[in-house]
């Protein structure tokens, strides 16, 4: 002890004087922070966000300032505003915009969660441009370098600047990680930031307050713990019929199936495991409120959502109101004894229903900004120009955001043979006559699943389960298979009474109507698949209740010398049970590199739908594909991969690039020199591809596949299957010739999932109405 | 990439780095080069000039000021205090002005006719800013004063129409003795650290100002923000040989600070509530100080009442061209308000005379002052954390003042107006140091200044101050300590005195004649403070006692009148008091007059030239003439001679005079 005494004087000697020395200099910092010389586009710049910036955060702030009465001429005070805004403070320069024309201010309290020593140069910057904004109340304006769970604790110093600024008008709370991905009880959790922030709002404020909330509801991203726990507020609803069946017929969610969420096995798809889990929240937080007895309500306002990680709409963007009952003072002491006169008018159970109905209607964004062109453009436009007021170029925001948007549509494409590996999808259809699965694909792409598909190719049966990694399709002949047997193998199929067999859908072969066969045979086998059809969608009706069955085929059926045949097919629909709505449709309308008219008759059930019209989907605007756009797209850069040429030895696992690029020999001479090139050549068996037109009609009889636009040689399979608008990832099972029928006789995915999108949104709305 | 020798004239370098920039704007590029001073502005900068934090934010605003701000927002991320930012509105800088700054970091263009071709000096006067303003930055040494709370800042600059902003990021090398070795005394020039500077492309056309913002302040910057010292010391009370002290009445809390986790070890006690306007908080600020008189009989200190943030917001409001608490200047003050006013003489034996307003009628109005030299509308407003910085004074509610009263003259505040303007006109330059010198000011006298450090002389140059209250006003060397210490003066200076500001503006140079005249006159004027508040009081008390003796006066009589009546039924005889020898004593006796010589009582009343002696006597003649008048209607006198009756009142006279 004693001669150690010494020493450790010494050294505690030392330690002080280390820290004399720390408390007289700061880190020494003595580079320049290297900010990137171009800076990159980032997910937040997606046209889609700037969706969700514009549709949600800045049009329901705009209402909420006219009920408030903050805009002119009432105009009182600024609006208070949290945010999460990163450091371009885009969501702050956009809703300034909104603040100016409503001749009103806006001032916000942000956090960025930096305490970096080297901070770049943008986030003072942009602070700096914020500021000088119109719409902008500069003086109590701040960001605050932390992270925004610090207002959990007690005696921080963040907590004590937000009490500075409170109550808000609108928080928006744009984490950046998955709320539901901490375990619960971690501490400075999303959950616990959610809870303090709607506690402290509801005591210091009666006027309403929005509150928006961006998180995925991803199962690779959430905690199963946190995730039980949520399943619970749904589940103990659930033992509610209402809320059951409710939850039942409109998330298409049952309660076993929630049972079996909590109990750790995972028995919802990825779509409707985001569903839930975003209800579940939802009802966390109605449960917050419900709590209280100063008679708050909540209510989910707005739902949008988008792909991040994979190819479900798993992000989701929503908009809760929070409205009080009580316009009494507000009780400080919290000693007011709640009697029943004054609970909520609203019952927990009452807005718990209307949760459900809020998230079925989650608004699917990519979905939307896909099919609809002009908002796309819309989107990419006001996203330019926003940008560009942070210094990105807006020619080249414009080709990103293209390029992003392609991507987006590649990853749902591939959706339906991901996730129909472990799920069935909520709106369950019937398919006949299916092919190699090109009508299918474009229904899946809209969220039908076929429950089972009948055709009598093995080599289209095959292809059809292959690229769906499952068991779907059945080789069989519907002429002579019976409605029963098909019935008892759907039944064999269905899991659960909650997935409603909506539809049928299906081509039967065409050739015999086709504009080709003039000479039509009479009795042509073929000729009576449609009657065939018609009979099964009888009995199928009587059975199932179908909503609606589409049938497809070739303009030709339309033409005079078919029109008393088909007036009879169309009876027989009739007699079915279904109104009957026709239109041609022409695949290069809907973004297919092809002009392929064809006949497209969809039947809505009578005693449904007595008195509803079905209107097809509009051509969708743009530039029409051509041959050139759809093999850039396909190939890529130059030099692009040659067929290979039918050998009786090839197989398709040796063929480069794509099993189906392949094609025959070009044997014929007129291949050598550019003759077809020069020549105007109408003849049939050597129809030349133009680069800058669409393909002509795929359907090639007798292997007469259309020459490529070099002129040296025919399309190769996989080609043909590009200008039908096929994933680059589908491929044809069989032989050459199998291949060139199933892709002449193929539905272009595009359209059908046009089509289908239109009778999805047909089926909601009725749904909404009713 | 700037390794062009020192021997490049600083005008060279400059222009290089100019064309660079501009070469750059179109690529996006970075523009690097290292930074340099002028040598005449080293020696003084080397080992940190300012005291204190506020010293650089006033240096700062002060920049902001000079280019034609009219509004200045400073935020701090208070209670951390890691960094803290500058935002003017004023004119900004384009390249040409910001390359220039940053090659003469010290050595501004300001008052040279460089600073008017780079457009940031008034045109006609160099003197002034562009819109006329007076300059408060005299060597552009402001930019340095952040060297004592950072090495590392940031200026992003915009001029109005300007389609870029510019933003140039610092980095000031510690001053060492190593870096004399590479100081190359041929150009003057010395390397002091090194920038990047990058235009970025700007939409908003229109907008226009700079802003500064200091990222890692120093730790000894942040602990004195934070009142470290103060918190340890009072954390640390277990500590038997440390004093003992309380913690001020407002601050902002004490935080223990592991870089992440900043809790706070004692909540904030704010002088206002979180939701109260920048200006109310302004209001609190000054409010809650007067307060603190009424709470404490000792004397009520900013020191004690405040931490060393809400004093630096108080301090920032002192020296800062801003508008007084309440929007009044002292001169816009009006008869309605103000009690005695008095207009201090520039004559060496001079005595100030009192002046009155009409109800309505203002200070300036009626004596012609000027101050603060500058028009009505020359809006400078600055927000600091969203607490709007004010000069804490008001003379408003003049009649609430701690311990002042209206009824009193002797606790009656008074308020000195002084106007001078030194008539230097016909002095050889060389000898005077600048032609023009002159001022306007006020002294207030009242019994108690409130904070205490406000009692003193400040002098505003272009209504900015470096210096604190002066409590020496300039060394005055009369034994006056009590009343300088209840009076606070501030000094307005029209022209001159310049030069004599040391360079940290904090103090004066006293050898500089524009001082001394000052220093002559202030105490010219202190001595007419002293005299008219000792003058006054010396009335108000004269007439107190007189009073006081009236109504003892009035009293006897009264005893007098009712005995008298009582027993002789009429009114008592006048009694007069005279000489023996006056004539008019045969006169009295002779119309049957009583008469008391005043050679009968002489021996009875006290002697001594005090005011409390001679208050005795007064008393003691009352009595006796009261003693006289019942004596008289008794009948006691009437068979007495004359000169027993003088021996009567003789003893009674020593009767009652014996103590």
């Amino acid at each position: 002890m004693v001669s150690n005494s010494l020493d450790s004087e010494r050294m505690s000697g030392e330690q002080r004087e280390d820290d004399l020395v720390n408390s007289a200099y700061s880190e020494i910092v003595d580079e320049f922070s290297k900010d990137e010389p171009v800076k990159p586009f980032q997910p937040w710049h997606l046209p889609r966000k700037h969706y969700c910036r514009l549709r949600q955060w800045c049009a329901y702030t705009q209402k909420l300032l006219r009920e408030l009465k903050l805009s002119k001429p009432t105009h009182e005070r600024p609006l208070r505003y949290l945010t999460l805004p990163g450091d371009e403070l885009l969501d702050i320069r956009e809703l300034s915009k909104v603040m100016e024309n409503a001749g009103t201010k806006m001032q916000f309290l942000g956090f960025n969660t930096a305490l970096k020593t080297q901070r770049s140069a943008e986030s003072d910057l942009s602070f700096s441009e914020v500021r000088q904004l119109k719409g902008i109340y500069e003086k109590p304006s701040e960001i605050i370098q932390h992270r925004i769970e610090r207002i959990t604790e007690e005696n921080s110093t963040v907590r004590q600047k937000v009490i500075e600024h409170l109550p808000f008008d609108v928080l928006n709370l744009d984490f950046t990680g998955s709320m539901t991905g901490q375990p619960p009880l971690s501490t400075a959790s999303y959950f616990q930031v959610v809870r303090w922030l709607i506690d402290q709002q509801c005591n210091k404020r009666r006027e309403p307050w929005l509150l928006f909330l961006t998180t995925p509801f991803a199962r690779n991203r959430t905690d199963t713990e946190t995730a039980k726990q949520l399943w619970h507020r749904v589940y103990s609803n659930a033992n509610n019929d209402e809320f059951a069946v409710s939850l039942a017929n409109t998330l298409q969610v049952s309660k076993e199936e929630l049972l079996e969420e909590m109990l750790g096995s995972t028995s919802l798809d990825d779509l409707r495991y985001s569903k839930s889990l975003g209800l579940a929240l939802s009802k966390w937080i109605l449960g917050l409120v419900a709590k209280r007895p100063d008679r708050w309500d909540v209510e989910l306002i707005d739902s949008k959502s988008y792909r991040v990680y994979g190819n479900v709409p798993e992000m989701y963007s929503m908009c809760f109101k929070f409205k009080s009952y009580d316009a009494q003072s507000i009780d400080t002491t919290g000693l007011t004894i709640s009697s029943d006169s004054l609970t909520n008018p609203v019952s927990e159970l009452v807005a718990g229903l209307a949760l459900i109905q809020s998230i079925s209607k989650t608004e699917d964004v990519d979905k939307r900004l896909d099919e609809n062109r002009d908002e796309l453009d819309a989107a990419i436009d006001l996203s330019a120009e926003l940008l560009s007021k942070v210094r990105y170029n807006p020619n080249d925001y414009r080709e990103w955001a293209l390029n992003e948007m392609k991507k987006t549509r590649a990853i749902k494409s591939n959706r339906t043979k991901l996730s129909l590996k472990d799920s069935f999808s909520m709106k369950q259809i019937i398919s006949l006559f299916s092919g190699c699965g090109g009508l299918d694909l474009g229904f899946e792409q809209a969220y039908f699943q076929s429950i089972v598909a009948y055709d009598l190719s093995h080599a289209a049966v095959e292809t059809y389960n292959s690229n769906r990694g499952k068991s779907i399709a059945i080789q069989a002949d519907l002429a002579k298979l019976s409605a029963t047997e098909m019935i008892q193998e759907i039944e064999k199929r269905r899991l659960t009474l909650g997935h409603p067999i909506v539809g049928a859908i299906g081509g039967p072969p065409c050739q015999a109507f086709s504009r080709g066969n003039v000479h039509p045979k009479l009795h042509d086998a073929r000729r009576k698949l449609p009657i065939r059809y018609a009979e099964i969608l009888r009995k199928f009706n009587q059975e199932y209740g179908l909503h609606f069955f589409v049938f497809e085929n070739v303009e030709g059926v339309t033409l005079n010398r078919h029109k008393e045949e088909f007036a009879q097919f169309r009876q027989l629909f009739e007699y079915a049970g279904f109104n009957l709505f026709e239109a041609i449709l022409n695949a290069k309308d809907y973004g297919v590199p092809q002009d392929r008219p064809r006949m497209f008759l969809v039947g809505l059930n009578k005693s449904l739908y007595p008195n509803q019209k079905f209107i097809f989907p509009a051509p969708v605007s743009g530039e029409v594909e051509t041959v050139q756009t759809a093999f850039e797209e396909a190939f890529g850069t130059l030099p692009w991969p040659e067929p290979a040429f039918y050998s009786s030895h090839l197989k398709s696992e040796d063929i480069p690039h794509h099993p189906n690029h392949w094609t025959m020999v070009p044997r014929s001479p007129k291949f050598k020199d550019e003759e077809l090139l020069n020549a105007i050549v109408r003849r049939r068996s050597f129809k030349v591809l133009k680069w800058d037109k669409p393909s002509w009609t795929v359907a090639y009889g007798n292997r007469e596949i259309h020459v490529h636009p070099s002129g040296t040689r025919r399309l190769s399979i996989y080609e043909a299957l590009i200008l039908q608008g096929f994933p680059k990832s589908y491929i044809l099972k069989g032989n050459l010739s199998q291949q060139v029928k199933m892709v002449s006789d193929a539905v272009p995915p595009p359209v059908a999932f046009h089509l289908a999108t239109s009778i999805s949104n047909f089926l909601e709305s009725y749904q909404v109405n009713a | 990439m700037n390794n062009e020798n020192t021997l490049i004239h600083p005008k060279d370098t400059e222009n290089s780095l100019l064309r660079q920039l501009e070469e750059h704007e179109a690529t996006g590029e970075v523009t690097t080069t290292t930074l340099r001073t002028d040598d005449r502005v080293l020696a003084r900068i080397s080992d940190g000039i300012y005291r204190h934090p506020s010293s650089a934010l006033r240096e700062l605003i002060a920049n902001a000021y000079d280019a034609d701000a009219s509004a200045v927002y400073i935020r701090t991320d208070v209670p951390r205090f890691k960094e803290i930012s500058i935002r003017d509105d004023g004119y900004g800088m384009d390249k040409e002005a910001l390359v220039h700054l940053i090659n003469h970091i010290g050595g501004s263009a300001k008052r040279t006719k460089t600073g008017s071709s780079l457009g940031i000096t008034n045109q006609h006067d160099p003197s002034l800013s562009p819109n006329g303003r007076k300059l408060i930055g005299k060597i552009g040494i402001g930019l340095f004063s952040v060297a004592q709370l950072t090495r590392r800042f940031r200026i992003i600059t915009k001029k109005s129409g300007a389609k870029y902003r510019l933003v140039a990021d610092v980095i000031l090398r510690t001053y060492s003795e190593d870096s004399l070795a590479e100081y190359d005394p041929t150009n003057g020039v010395v390397e002091t650290g090194k920038v990047e500077i990058r235009s970025v492309e700007a939409t908003d056309t229109m907008s226009h100002g700079t802003e500064i913002i200091l990222l890692n302040l120093q730790p000894p910057a942040i602990d004195m923000l934070q009142s470290r010292e103060l918190w340890e010391r009072i954390v640390e009370d277990d500590d038997e040989y440390m004093v003992k002290i309380a913690p001020p009445s407002y601050h902002i809390g004490s935080v223990q600070l592991d870089n992440q986790q900043d809790l706070f070890l004692k909540s904030p006690s704010l002088p206002w509530n979180p939701e109260d306007s920048a200006e109310d908080k302004s209001y609190l600020l000054y409010s809650k100080m007067i307060e603190e008189a009424s709470k404490t009989t000792s004397k009520p200190k900013l020191d004690t009442t405040y931490d060393e943030y809400l004093r630096t917001l108080w301090n920032l409001g002192l020296s800062l061209p801003v508008s007084y608490v309440d929007g009044l200047h002292p001169f816009d003050l009006t008869g309605d308000c103000v009690p005695h006013i008095y207009l201090l003489s520039n004559e060496q034996r001079g005595q100030a005379k009192p002046i009155y307003l009409k109800h309505d009628q203002s200070l300036r109005e009626r004596l012609k002052l000027d101050a603060p030299f500058r028009p009505q509308d020359d809006k400078f407003e600055v927000f600091m954390d969203n607490v709007k910085i004010q000069r804490p004074i008001s003379f408003k509610s003049i009649k609430s003042f701690p311990e002042a009263s209206l009824d009193d003259d002797r606790k009656r505040p008074i308020l000195f107006i002084g106007h001078y303007k030194a008539p230097l006109e016909k002095l050889p330059e060389n000898i005077v140091g600048g032609r023009e010198l002159e001022f306007e000011a006020y002294f207030l006298w009242t019994p108690k200044v409130v904070p205490t450090e406000h009692a003193g002389v400040m002098v505003r140059i272009a209504d900015a101050s470096g210096t604190r209250f002066d409590e020496t006003f300039f060394n005055y060397q009369v034994q006056e300590l009590r009343r300088l210490n209840q009076t606070s003066a501030e000094i307005y200076v029209r022209s001159g005195l310049d030069a004599a500001l040391n360079i940290d503006r904090e103090s004066f140079n006293f050898g500089h004649p524009h001082a001394k005249i000052l220093a002559s006159w202030v105490h010219r004027a202190l001595r007419q403070v002293a005299n008219t508040q000792k003058r006054l009081a010396q009335i108000q008390r004269d007439a107190e006692r007189e009073e006081a003796s009236a109504a003892q006066a009035s009293k006897l009589q009264q005893i007098v009148e009712k005995r008298v009546e009582q027993i002789a039924g009429r009114e008592p005889k006048p009694v007069k008091i005279l000489n023996a020898d006056d004539q008019n004593v045969l006169q009295e006796r002779a119309l049957g007059n009583v008469v008391i010589t005043t050679e009968s009582i002489k021996s009875a009343l006290p002697e001594g030239s005090g005011v409390q002696q001679k208050r005795e006597r007064t008393l003691l003649t009352e009595k006796m003439k009261s003693i006289v008048q019942v004596l008289e209607a008794f009948g006691v006198l009437e068979d007495l001679s004359y000169d027993k009756r003088e021996l009567l009142i003789t003893a009674i006279a020593e009767i009652l005079g014996e103590n």
